[in-house]
């Protein structure tokens, strides 16, 4: 796989990790990701959100969502983006344009110190945003400002095929 | 297939800011090769493939897609992705193995987030299916392949529809004993054009290779590995457990102390949707586990992502997310029965890093 973005956060903590502007995501080909956050120490439990296209508007988006927090067995219909972080999170997951609808379907992996141990460290997500034809930016954004933490990482890659 | 393409034209050394931060100056940027030094841009070339399958729908829509002859290996996993178009309103699509399309030869487990109808735990003796509503696709990733000499497929399936539809999907046929076509069949002529089936093999050495033949063991163990921080690696795993069934644990640096572990689990057997044990695979006698994912270290501790399939009288289907909270590396990754050597013979455990 050919590594084709790769963002990593350094020197202190931000709000949000960005691609930058990516174009040429083509069409039926399979992209691989991997996130990864690490809250700054200030702030514990904070959520991050997914962008596509540095589109904030909720209603962009169509999302599924399950996790395993106890006694949940999936989350109330959220027409917005991500929101599956903790203190530390891993995402990993494949990318695609498919009929010019940019979606994305990920495996999330979270970490957290909130009793009971082990609560919120599993989902399952699934977006896809209606708005857009076309991937031109990923976007990760915290719900607190500054609080991604030095060593979180966004990357890209060409996906599982042949030369 | 589209050609690979180099996003980017200037290749920076690590650490290099060459974009602004969206908010303050602390974002780094680094894209792999376009620039003059391409020997600076090895450490981004991931795995390499060979295509088992890659077909496509053109001519118009269809009821059919296939694969056409394949032979895919026993032990071997092979990562595909599937996407069909629906030409109508809603829809399934149903998976087949070997062109067999009866339903009892099939087990299968799904997980689903519908808001029609809320979570769907889990469907026994049917064929693999996803429904989809009109004019919208879906898409199906994951590993398939033969273990234990029964065809599999497990994945995650996005689903683009008014119900903001998303599953954890997986399935195996029983009555095969060979992987010879994947194909899907929907309503008469409902399957469009670009309609899609990719499956490749990973050709790649991975970091990790073990695998299990003649006697059953009790631990299957990479030995001494060292997965640094911010590298990130895919693995997958297939379990033939021996006559007597039994639990077999996944442990990070051999740790076998429960309380170590956190973990969030998701699964389609019996209502529950959580656990907080070490992870533990538990299939039938005689069956089989299939599991892919993704390993690491980040901050310091130790991760793996699990999506699994295990092959037991009502079948189950499950995605774990661990953490190890007492180590500080990852320095082994294993396999290990409660009880002694009960890891069969076609046993595998493969770790590849990504790049």
């Amino acid at each position: 796989m050919e590594l084709l973005h790769e963002v990593i956060v350094s020197g202190g903590a931000v709000t949000s990790i960005t691609t930058g502007t990516i174009t040429g995501l083509s069409e039926g080909v399979v992209y691989k990701f991997e996130v990864g956050i690490k809250t700054a120490s200030t702030t514990p439990n904070m959520s991050c959100d997914w962008f596509i296209n540095g589109d904030s508007v909720e209603t962009s988006y169509n999302r599924a969502y399950l996790n395993s927090k106890a006694g949940t067995a999936y989350d109330s219909d959220k027409t917005q983006a991500g929101n599956v972080y903790q203190e530390m999170g891993v995402m990993t997951g494949f990318i695609t344009v498919e009929d010019s609808y940019p979606m994305v379907n990920f495996l999330a992996n979270q970490y957290t110190t909130t009793t009971p141990t082990g609560k919120d460290c599993g989902a399952l997500v699934w977006v896809t945003n209606t708005n857009h034809s076309g991937i031109t930016e990923f976007e990760i954004t915290g719900s607190v400002a500054s609080q991604i933490g030095n060593g979180s990482y966004l990357r890209i890659w060409e996906g599982i095929q042949s030369d | 297939m589209a050609k690979k393409k180099k996003l980017v034209t200037q290749f920076v050394p690590d650490g290099v800011p060459i974009i602004p931060a969206v908010n303050g100056s602390s974002v780094f940027y680094r894209a792999s090769g376009g620039g003059d030094d391409e020997s600076s841009s090895s450490s981004s070339e991931g795995p390499s493939t060979k295509t088992i399958a890659d077909v496509t729908q053109s001519g118009g829509a269809t009821t059919t897609l296939t694969t056409g002859t394949i032979s895919l290996t026993e032990g071997t996993p092979y990562f595909f992705s599937i996407c069909r178009y629906n030409g109508n309103t809603q829809n399934s699509a149903n998976f087949y193995m070997n062109g067999d399309t009866t339903t009892s030869n099939y087990s299968y487990a799904g997980i689903q987030r519908n808001s029609a109808t809320g979570f769907q735990g889990f469907e026994a003796d049917s064929q693999v299916l996803i429904r989809t509503t009109a004019n919208n696709p879906f898409t199906y990733q994951g590993i398939c392949g033969l273990q234990n000499s029964i065809p599999y497929i497990v994945g995650n399936a996005s689903l683009q529809d008014s119900n903001n539809r998303g599953r954890l999907v997986g399935g195996y046929n029983k009555s095969e004993s060979t992987f010879t076509e994947l194909q899907y069949t929907s309503g008469a002529n409902m399957t469009l054009n670009d309609s899609y089936i990719k499956i490749w093999e990973i050709l790649d050495t991975p970091v990790v290779d073990l695998s299990v033949s003649g006697s059953s063991v009790t631990t299957l163990s990479s030995g001494a590995i060292n997965l640094t921080e911010g590298t990130s690696h895919i693995f997958a795993l297939g379990i033939t457990p021996d006559s007597s069934g039994g639990n077999i644990r996944m442990l990070i640096n051999g740790d076998s102390t429960t309380g170590n572990y956190r973990r969030g689990t998701m699964r389609s057997y019996g209502g529950a949707n959580n656990g907080y044990n070490v992870p533990t695979f538990t299939p039938d006698a005689d069956k089989f586990v299939v599991a892919y994912g993704n390993l690491g270290l980040l901050d310091s501790i130790p991760y793996i992502n699990i999506t699994y399939i295990q092959y037991t009288t009502n079948g189950r289907l499950k995605n774990s997310a661990i953490w190890h909270t007492s180590e500080s590396s990852f320095t082994e990754l294993s396999l290990v029965s409660e009880t002694a050597a009960q890891i069969a013979s076609g046993s595998y455990l493969k770790v590849w890093e990504v790049g």
